[in-house]
């Protein structure tokens, strides 16, 4: 028993130490939505070009990314390479302008292109705090009864697709509406 | 190097305006109400630098949801509801102090388990020693 002892702190150090290299690969930027496995917050925002508002229901049957992402923002500029790839496989994709001005946002989608299906304004960020936003850019994944189904924060690049987000959206793009 | 000298004391002097101009947009019908609010705001946790809290935060989403939550507070909301709205859209997380729940026991047994542990270990070191002497 005593003998046993002796390792008792070499064990704890090993303990520790197991802990203190696991943390060295958390990431605490990856949080899970709460709003995962749930259905999306209703949102009624302006759609860019058109008359009237934008709600979940328009999209009923499909399954779509939700996009944040502004003008101002760099990153987003970043992301606009997979975003325009993803709608030339013509997924679509919905643009949230996030804290934007209308006109900055016809400015930027007329300089660089648009990979969006459709564009709604968020001018002050409500729907956005709805969704639990961190920031832009920021991509949900909703299906075709308009359950989030991934959250995915900041850029995501050709791997992420590929890897993370296309085979969640292929299994859901296969279930009946 | 008189030049030089005010850029480094502007330079310094700098970060506090930033930090004393966050609450004056603010206004409170007394200094309790206030204490309550800024006290409410130290719980919560600011997401982007995530080791602050709202209350010292600048950043962007930081302000907004603390001007969400002055709106609520100013509509006489509880401080019970406004926590519920803000962790029913951005999770526990955004709580310094993690909630009493399943996931949680762990967290929260652990340190009551190794307190009897240690109080077992003593106990058994203890009795020995008195053994010895007789």
């Amino acid at each position: 028993m005593k003998r046993a002892l002796v390792f008792l702190p070499f064990i704890a150090f090993i303990a520790v130490a197991v802990f203190l290299y696991r943390g060295l690969s958390l990431h605490p930027k990856d949080l899970p939505s709460v709003l995962l496995d749930q259905k999306a917050p209703s949102i009624v925002l302006p759609i860019l070009g058109e008359e009237g508002y934008f709600t979940l229901h328009e999209m009923r049957g499909k399954v779509w990314l939700l996009n944040v992402w502004a003008s101002w923002c760099q990153a987003c500029l970043d992301e606009l390479p997979t975003m325009m790839a993803l709608s030339r496989q013509h997924i679509p994709i919905v643009g949230l302008a996030y804290k934007d001005k209308r006109s900055d946002v016809i400015h930027w989608l007329k300089d660089n292109g648009s990979p969006f299906s459709t564009v709604i304004l968020d001018r002050d960020g409500d729907a956005a705090m709805d969704l639990g936003v961190y920031g832009a850019p920021e991509t949900f994944l909703i299906d075709k009864r308009g359950v989030i189904r991934y959250r995915h924060l900041g850029i995501i690049s050709q791997e992420d697709w590929q890897n993370t987000l296309k085979p969640i959206y292929e299994s859901f793009a296969g279930e009946k509406p | 190097m008189r030049a030089l000298r005010l850029l480094i004391i502007c330079t310094l002097i700098f970060p506090l305006c930033l930090a004393a101009e966050t609450l004056e947009a603010y206004h409170f019908a007394s200094p309790q109400k206030e204490a309550r609010f800024n006290h409410l705001l130290s719980e919560l946790r600011c997401l982007v630098c995530q080791n602050q809290n709202l209350l010292d935060s600048n950043a962007p989403l930081a302000r907004d949801l603390k001007d969400k939550v002055y709106g609520f507070y100013q509509q006489g909301q509880s401080d019970g509801e406004i926590k519920d709205y803000l962790v029913s859209r951005y999770g526990d997380f955004i709580l310094f102090n993690p909630p009493l729940k399943a996931e949680t026991y762990f967290l929260w047994g652990v340190p009551f388990l190794l307190l009897l542990i240690g109080f077992v270990v003593a106990y058994r070191f203890l009795d020995k020693g008195r053994v010895n002497v007789k």
